[in-house]
């Protein structure tokens, strides 16, 4: 098999490679070359997920709380907009 | 903790209670604060939509079927307040700018770093991967948002975004190729699991 292009790697990564899944996994596990370019991809996408964003890094959840239990900001202004439909 | 289901909560939010409604919308805010967030690139903008959404749901909660998952439904409602916002700032499909000098990273994550993988990202590298998302355009920003992180079939995102399915597949394969363009530097490789 010839080495595996950033597509299929990508592919893989989401387990979108369909019926190919084997044999990609298969090259994988004989290539170092492909392995390491599929565990840099691995790792990049890795590096994203630890963009933080749950409140708990950014202070979201305080606020949140507050402004979703809010009765000016929250039910209320959207009953009120039910209203006036 | 209330104990109240979703579709308890919806069935009585649909006879106008608002204290159902509330339920809901402390119980999905912070998923839809996260999706908002992922696809705008701020947490302004995410704060908006995450009103947005809970406002067009509540206007068409009247519609939603009882059956179907209030989760899926209020996630793809966010989505779509998402993308309109990034379509009326006419950023949808405009490539961002972005700082992108990497000399004050080098040092934030080496090579020699014992345990990288599990370090939280320093202030300078977040800048990093905040900066190579916003190099991405608004399409595949957002079809690399919604495959990585809400797992959606490349299907259901070529009909979100209004493109065929291989587009949709190669808007998704450019996002992930600037990634690793932007990222490649700061990851040192090792076996992947995933």
């Amino acid at each position: 098999m010839q080495h595996l292009n950033e597509e299929q790697l990508v592919l893989h990564r989401y387990h979108d490679d369909g019926p190919e899944v084997a044999a990609v996994e298969q090259h994988l596990n004989a290539c170092a070359e492909c392995r390491a370019q599929y565990d840099t991809l691995c790792r990049v996408l890795a590096l994203v997920d630890e963009l933080p964003v749950d409140g708990k890094r950014i202070g979201f959840a305080p606020r949140r709380t507050e402004r979703v239990g809010d009765r000016p900001y929250g039910i209320d202004r959207l009953r009120d907009d039910r209203v006036r439909r | 903790m209330d104990t109240t289901t979703d579709v308890a909560a919806v069935s009585r939010a649909r006879t106008g209670d608002a204290d159902a409604f509330r339920l809901l919308v402390e119980r999905h805010s912070r998923a839809i604060f996260r999706v908002a967030y992922r696809m705008t690139g701020n947490e302004h903008d995410a704060d908006d939509v995450v009103q947005e959404t809970f406002l067009r749901a509540y206007r068409q909660i009247e519609h939603f079927e009882e059956r179907a998952n209030f989760s899926t439904w209020v996630h793809r409602i966010a989505i779509n307040c998402s993308l309109d916002l990034l379509r009326s700032r006419g950023r949808h499909d405009k490539h961002y700018g972005g700082d992108t000098s990497d000399e004050a990273l080098q040092g934030e994550v080496r090579a020699d770093d014992p345990q990288p993988d599990r370090l939280l990202l320093s202030a300078e590298l977040q800048k990093q991967v905040t900066a190579a998302l916003e190099r991405l355009s608004g399409n595949e920003r957002t079809a690399f948002v919604l495959r990585h992180f809400e797992g959606m079939p490349v299907e259901e995102i070529g009909r979100t975004l209004g493109i065929q399915v291989n587009a949709a597949k190669h808007t998704i394969f450019r996002a992930v190729r600037k990634l690793r363009e932007s990222l490649e530097p700061f990851v040192r490789t090792k076996p992947c699991n995933t």
